[in-house]
């Protein structure tokens, strides 16, 4: 069954390294194979740290010395030249404070909302509950560009053009889809009993919500963070759409964009302002990547 | 009214309100203006009924775009997926590995298609891209090539460059579901004589069944949805030949202005995904209880 298979797999995801199964072929054929199997792992470590070194380095050489011995060359002193010249230049510490002041609100507001919605669902099931959520998780299968004209009228009658309340609004929303999914089986797998208990001591519904059921869902709401976050702040695609008219409200990575097509060849400035755009993201995934799989998997797994 | 009808109220009410006004209005707005002759200057907005369709499926850049949709939905299908689960597999073999190779791993995943498309924009271009130089060192410079300006290559590179990083997400889903499977299961198989192909087959992958259906909805909608790699990439060039269609849809807005055009070929876009995942939830509820 599709839904205890999940949850298994998604608890055994973290305790990898116990389970090999041990097969009966004979011992010489097992080395052989294991060695081949190293040999095709270090080809694919390869494969990723490669391209993550090469920003990584070219990131530490000044643009002169790229400029002279090309993107790749393994030689050259190392500088924080091209960090510190990027930190300084007053845009970057402005397009971060941006992105973030996207993210949070959105990662708070769509992780609410979606819990709230999940919730109602699971616990309430009100009249019309199953088309509600048809429509919410239909969600995830809107093409942004569906969105872009309609949104762009909107936005413009409301005077919010150039400025972050656009991303605010629609990754708060569009990230009820997910996040409803991902909070109803959550709460559709905790027994009733347990609800009706509380109600009995006294408590109210919204009481219970709070007291009872937020604490258990701290994996899930970690899970969903942890997705929503990474995908709020490497989106480009609104920022580019709606606040292309000004510098001063873009996000990083729209900053990136426009740096990229500002100085072409300036690689070393390029590669350390992608480097400051991407370590929120890989400091989020290493604190919380086991629950980033556990996410995905029952979000998309248990309808 | 029942208490917890007005419970299920005060819950949802809010975020559904915020999910109408940004979602579902917007989408009917759309397709509405699919039915338009709307264009960004605003002169006309005069109703011309499927024309737009009619339009988008005889014009020969959109006919292309859906191609080059389908065949990047269908290789990324195929290709990533197929990757992620042999990595996996080693992975699995060599535990010792795993762990590290799995924090290792969650960079690619964590970091922007623009990021990404920078990257691999250096691997490359001519000159000191690392393919060229690599290809140089071993003395093959007859095959070296502007990778993402040739006509009958750039599709391809921008391919493999999404599919480097969806391979990293495909892999780590199908290293959860492999741990999942008990040992004593495939031991069993092989003491009933099954060999290695056959516990794959009959074994392992019916009960990865549910993963796969994951990574398969997951890619399915990352590659009919790619526009940012793209963007960040070629933007569509050379001569539109790495044009999907939410690229296409970008460019008819923002460079023909043809508002009702644009939204014509978007809900196309949402037709072909409502599609895609139907038939992938199709499959995987006919697999899922069945050994």
């Amino acid at each position: 069954m599709s839904t205890s298979t999940a949850s298994l797999a998604a608890d055994r995801a973290d305790s990898t390294g116990s389970t090999a199964p041990e097969h009966g072929a004979g011992r010489r054929g097992r080395t052989l194979r294991r060695r081949a199997g190293m040999v095709l792992i270090a080809v694919f470590v390869a494969l990723y740290l490669v391209p993550v070194a090469g920003v990584l380095a070219t990131s530490l050489k000044t643009n002169a010395e790229i400029a002279e011995r090309g993107i790749w060359a393994l030689t050259g002193k190392l500088t924080l030249a091209n960090y510190l010249d990027v930190w300084s230049t007053a845009n970057t510490v402005r397009y971060l404070i941006n992105s973030f002041q996207v993210a949070i609100p959105a990662v708070v507001v769509s992780i609410a909302g979606g819990t709230l919605i999940g919730y109602a669902l699971a616990k309430f099931r009100p009249r019309g509950g199953t088309a509600i959520q048809l429509v919410i998780v239909s969600g995830l299968f809107v093409p942004p560009q569906v969105l872009l004209v309609p949104l762009f009228t909107m936005f413009r009658s409301f005077d919010l053009l150039n400025t972050l309340w656009p991303m605010i609004l629609i990754h708060s929303a569009v990230g009820f889809s997910v996040c409803t999914l991902v909070m109803r089986n959550f709460f559709e797998q905790i027994p009733d009993s347990l609800r009706y208990a509380a109600l009995i001591d006294g408590a109210s519904e919204g009481e219970v919500f709070w007291r009872v059921m937020l604490p258990l869902a701290r994996p899930a709401l970690a899970a969903l963070a942890t997705l929503q976050f990474t995908f709020i702040w490497n989106d480009f695609l609104y920022p580019l759409v709606f606040t292309s008219a000004r510098d001063d409200v873009a996000t990083i990575m729209l900053g990136l964009l426009n740096v990229k097509g500002q100085f072409t060849v300036a690689y070393g400035t390029q590669a350390s302002l992608a480097v400051i755009a991407s370590i929120p993201t890989v400091v989020i995934f290493f604190v919380f990547q086991k629950h980033f799989v556990r996410g995905l998997l029952s979000g998309a797994l248990k309808e | 009214m029942r208490p917890t009808t007005r419970w299920a109220i005060l819950f949802m009410g809010p975020p559904i309100l915020l999910f109408t006004a940004i979602v579902v209005v917007p989408t009917a707005m759309a397709l509405r203006l699919s039915f338009t002759d709307a264009n960004i200057l605003g002169q006309t907005s005069q109703w011309i009924g499927f024309d737009n369709f009619v339009e988008a499926f005889t014009n020969e850049h959109v006919r292309k775009s859906i191609r080059i949709t389908l065949v990047w939905t269908l290789f990324g299908a195929l290709l990533p997926p197929a990757l992620g689960l042999g990595i996996a597999m080693m992975l699995q073999a060599n535990t010792r590995f795993a762990a590290i190779m799995k924090s290792a791993l969650f960079v690619p995943i964590s970091i922007s298609l623009v990021v990404v498309g920078q990257v691999w924009i250096w691997i490359y271009q001519p000159g000191d891209g690392l393919i060229n130089q690599m290809l140089g060192m071993v003395g093959l410079e007859s095959l070296e090539e502007a990778w993402l300006a040739n006509r009958s290559t750039a599709l391809w590179a921008v391919f493999i460059a999404w599919a480097w990083q969806q391979a990293v997400l495909a892999m780590i889903l199908y290293l959860a579901g492999l741990t999942s499977i008990p040992g004593e299961l495939v031991e069993a198989a092989r003491v009933d004589g099954a060999g290695q192909f056959q516990v794959f087959r009959r074994v392992i992958m019916p009960l990865l069944r549910p993963i796969t259906t994951v990574v398969l909805s997951l890619i399915a909608i990352n590659s009919l949805r790619n526009f940012d790699l793209v963007f960040a990439m070629t933007q569509g060039g050379p001569v539109r030949e790495t044009e999907t269609m939410p690229m296409l849809v970008w460019r008819i807005l923002f460079r023909q202005h043809e508002q009702g055009l644009a939204s014509a070929v978007s809900l196309i876009l949402f037709a072909m995904t409502l599609v895609v995942i139907g038939g992938l939830t199709w499959w995987g509820r006919r697999g899922s209880y069945v050994d």
